[in-house]
C-alpha cells in the first residue's frame, strides 16, 4: 500500500490483483456487491452497510485534507450537510424527484461551499484554519436553524425517496426492494467511484504535491509550489467528496435535521472516524468509518452515554496509537512476518 | 427623549457586560493556558460548565441547610462564599486531575492532535455532567434573588449581572497587576516566550505551569458560578461555550491579557445588542465577527506573540 510511487493506475490494478492487500479487497468488494441477496442479510445489514459506505466517502475526504494535507477541518459538517440540505431543499421547493439530477445538486453545493468557506479558510493554517472552518460551518449551521420559514428549522427537511433514472422503485417495489435493490447499489458504486477517484486524485502529481506542502510548507514554497493555492484545491476536493457522502446520508436516512447534519459535532464524528481508522493511511478512515457506525450502533444499546465512549476512544487512539486502525493491522502484520521470517530461519 | 432611550438601551449595556464578565473569565482562562503553556484546550470551556453545575448543587445544599434557621444576609454570605471561593476549587481540583491523568501525555503533541484529543475530552465530559446532573436544563436563582433588583430610570434591573460584572473586573485588576508587577507573574510571560531558557535559570517551570493551569480552570469555575444565579445550564451549552471561548481567543489575539478584555466586551455587545436588534441572527454576528477579524488581522486585536 505504499503511496509514494506514481506507476499510474494500469500499473495500480496489474500490482493489486497480485498482493494479499488486491485479494483481500477484490474479495470485499465482491463480498459489497453481492451483500444485498446474502442470505443472512436483512433489510436492517444492508441499511448499516450503506451508512457506513456513506459516511467513509465523507471520511476519507475528510483524510484528504488531514492525513495528505497537513490541515485539520472542524468544518466539514458545512459540506456534509450543505449538499444533504441543497438535495432537501430542492425537493421541498421544486417538482424535480430525479436521483440523477439532484445528487449533481447536492455535489455543486458543497463544491460551491467548499470554494468559498475553503478560499476565506486556507489563509491560515493549524488551528487557524481548524477554527475558521469551524466558525464558518457553524455559521451554516445557525442560518439554518434561524430561518426557519425557509429551511424548516430544527425540525430539519424530508428527503422523498427520489426516482432513479425515471423510475419510482419505491413504488414498483416497496421500500425493502428500493433500499437493497437500487439506492444499496447507488451508495455502493458512489462509493467505488468516489475512493477511486480520491486514490488517483492522491496518487497523482496533485497529491504528491500535497504531500510536500505537508511535510514542509516552507520547502514547498522554496521550490516553487503555490502553497496556499494547493491548500485551497485540497480543501475543495476535499468538501466535493464530502458532500457525495452527505448526499448519500441524506438518500438513505430520509429525514435531515441541522443538528445530525450540519452542527460541528458531525465534523467531529468525522474526525473521529479517521482518526480512528488511521490518518497516514489511504483507506484507513473507511475501516474507521465502520468502526464507528458500529461502536455507536452497539453503544447506543448499552447506554445513553455513548458519547462518553466515543470521547475515551478518540483519546485512547490520540495518546496511544496515533496510527488508528490502520497502524494497528501494520503493526500485527510486521509481527506476523517477523514470526513467518523466524519460522523459516528455524 | 434622551432618558427613555436610556432606559432602552441601558439594560441592554447591562447584559452585554455581563456577559461579556462571563466570556473574559472563560477565554482569559482559555487564552494564559495556551498563550503561556502551548497547550490548546477544547475542553475548557467544560470547567465552566462545570462550575455550573458545581453552584446549582452548592445553592440548593446551602438553602437546604440554612434556609429557615438564617436572615437573608447571613445566607447571601454563604451562597457567596460557595460561589466565589468553593466553586472555583472544586472546578481547580477537577481540573488537576484531570492535567494529572489525561493532559500531560498530549502536551508534546502538535496543536491539531491537541484539538482532537481534547475534543474526546469534552465528549467524555458532557457525559459524565450529564450522568451525574441529568440532561434537564438545571437552575438556582436563590443568590440572585436574594440580592434583589434596583430601579434605575423607572425599569427594575436584577443587581446579579452588575455584581458579577463588578466582580470580574475586580478579577481583571488583579490578574494585570499578577502579570506585571508580580515574580511569577513575570516568569509565565517569560515562560510563554521560551520556557526552555526559563528551566535553564533554574526555576521550576513545571510548578509554574501547575500554578498558571490551575489559576485558568478556577477563572473559568469562577465564570460558570457567576453565570448561573441569572441563567440555566444544560450540557448541551458546553458546546457553545466551547466556541465562543475560542471566538474571544482569536478575536483577542492568543495569549494576549488586553485582547481577551477587549474582543469579550465586543462579543458581549454585539450578542447583547443583536439579540435585541436581529434576534434571527445573534450567535451568527460572532462567528462574522471572528471571519471578519482573522481575514483583516490574523493574529487577532491584540496577539503578535504568534503568528
Amino acid at each position: 500500500m505504499s503511496q509514494d510511487t506514481d506507476t499510474g493506475i494500469a500499473g495500480v490494478v496489474r500490482d493489486g490483483f497480485t498482493t494479499p492487500f488486491g485479494l483481500v479487497t477484490a474479495c470485499l468488494v465482491a463480498l459489497a456487491l453481492v451483500l444485498p441477496y446474502l442470505p443472512v442479510t436483512g433489510q436492517f445489514e444492508v441499511f448499516l452497510t450503506a451508512q457506513i459506505l456513506a459516511f467513509a466517502i465523507a471520511a476519507v475526504a475528510f483524510n484528504v485534507l488531514l492525513g495528505y494535507t497537513g490541515l485539520l477541518s472542524f468544518g466539514h459538517a458545512a459540506f456534509f450537510g450543505g449538499s444533504a440540505y441543497a438535495i432537501g431543499l430542492v425537493l421541498r421547493y421544486t417538482e424535480i424527484r430525479e436521483l440523477f439530477v439532484l445528487l449533481p445538486i447536492g455535489i455543486l453545493a458543497a463544491a460551491v461551499l467548499a470554494v468559498v468557506i475553503g478560499y476565506i479558510s486556507v489563509r491560515h493554517t493549524e488551528v487557524y484554519y481548524a477554527l475558521l472552518m469551524l466558525a464558518l460551518s457553524f455559521l451554516l449551521y445557525v442560518v439554518t436553524v434561524k430561518l426557519y420559514t425557509y429551511t424548516g428549522g430544527t425540525d430539519g427537511v424530508p428527503i422523498a425517496s427520489p426516482t432513479v433514472a425515471g423510475i419510482d422503485y419505491v413504488a414498483v417495489w416497496g421500500y425493502s426492494g428500493y433500499l437493497q435493490g437500487v439506492l444499496y447499489y447507488v451508495v455502493l458504486l458512489s462509493f467505488l467511484a468516489s475512493i477511486a477517484l480520491m486514490w488517483v486524485f492522491m496518487n497523482s502529481p496533485f497529491g504528491l504535491t500535497l504531500k510536500t506542502i505537508r511535510d514542509s510548507p516552507d520547502r514547498a514554497r522554496a521550490i516553487g509550489i503555490p502553497v496556499v493555492r494547493y491548500r485551497w484545491y485540497a480543501t475543495i476536493v476535499s468538501g466535493i467528496f464530502t458532500g457525495v457522502g452527505g448526499a448519500m446520508y441524506a438518500f438513505l436516512n430520509g429525514h435531515i435535521t441541522p443538528g445530525s447534519v450540519l452542527h460541528w459535532s458531525q465534523s467531529g464524528e468525522l474526525a473521529f472516524m479517521a482518526v480512528l481508522g488511521g490518518i497516514g493511511s489511504f483507506f484507513g478512515p473507511i475501516a474507521g468509518a465502520g468502526a464507528f457506525i458500529l461502536i455507536r450502533s452497539e453503544a447506543q444499546q448499552f447506554t445513553e452515554y455513548w458519547h462518553f465512549v466515543m470521547g475515551l476512544i478518540l483519546f485512547l487512539i490520540i495518546v496511544f496509537e496515533p496510527g488508528g486502525v490502520a497502524g494497528i493491522t501494520g503493526r500485527i502484520r510486521r509481527k506476523a512476518s517477523e514470526l513467518m521470517e523466524g519460522r523459516k530461519r528455524e | 427623549m434622551v432618558t427613555e432611550l436610556l432606559t432602552q438601551q441601558l439594560p441592554i449595556v447591562l447584559n452585554a457586560l455581563f456577559l461579556a464578565a462571563v466570556l473574559f473569565l472563560l477565554g482569559t482562562g482559555l487564552s494564559i493556558i495556551y498563550g503561556m503553556l502551548n497547550f490548546l484546550n477544547l475542553a475548557h470551556a467544560a470547567f465552566l460548565v462545570l462550575g455550573a453545575y458545581v453552584s446549582a448543587t452548592i445553592i440548593t445544599r446551602i438553602v437546604g441547610a440554612l434556609g429557615g434557621s438564617v436572615g437573608g444576609g447571613v445566607l447571601l454570605v454563604a451562597l457567596l462564599v460557595g460561589l466565589l471561593v468553593v466553586v472555583p476549587a472544586i472546578v481547580s481540583i477537577v481540573g488537576l486531575t484531570m492535567e494529572r491523568t489525561m493532559f500531560r501525555p498530549i502536551y508534546g503533541l502538535e496543536d491539531d492532535y491537541q484539538l482532537l484529543a481534547t475534543f474526546g475530552v469534552i465528549l467524555m465530559l458532557e457525559d459524565g455532567m450529564k450522568f451525574v446532573w441529568g440532561g434537564q436544563p438545571v437552575s438556582a436563582t436563590a443568590p440572585s434573588d436574594l440580592l434583589g433588583g434596583v430601579t434605575l430610570f423607572g425599569f427594575t434591573y436584577p443587581l446579579w449581572p452588575i455584581f458579577a460584572t463588578a466582580v470580574t473586573a475586580v478579577v481583571a485588576v488583579t490578574l494585570y497587576y499578577f502579570f506585571e508587577e508580580t515574580r511569577l507573574g513575570k516568569i509565565t510571560l517569560a515562560m510563554a516566550e521560551d520556557a526552555e531558557i526559563v528551566g535553564v535559570t533554574g526555576i521550576d517551570t513545571r510548578s509554574v505551569h501547575l500554578k498558571v493551569y490551575v489559576i485558568g480552570v478556577a477563572l473559568a469555575g469562577l465564570g460558570g458560578a457567576l453565570y448561573l444565579p441569572n441563567a440555566s445550564m444544560t450540557t448541551g451549552l458546553s458546546l457553545q461555550f466551547v466556541i465562543l471561548a475560542f471566538a474571544v481567543l482569536v478575536i483577542g489575539g492568543l495569549g494576549s491579557l488586553k485582547g481577551a478584555i477587549a474582543a469579550s466586551l465586543l462579543i458581549g455587545f454585539m450578542r447583547a445588542f443583536g439579540t435585541y436588534y436581529v434576534p434571527q441572527l445573534a450567535l451568527a454576528i460572532v462567528f462574522l465577527l471572528m471571519a471578519a477579524v482573522m481575514l483583516i488581522k490574523p493574529t487577532g486585536l491584540y496577539g503578535d506573540i504568534k503568528a
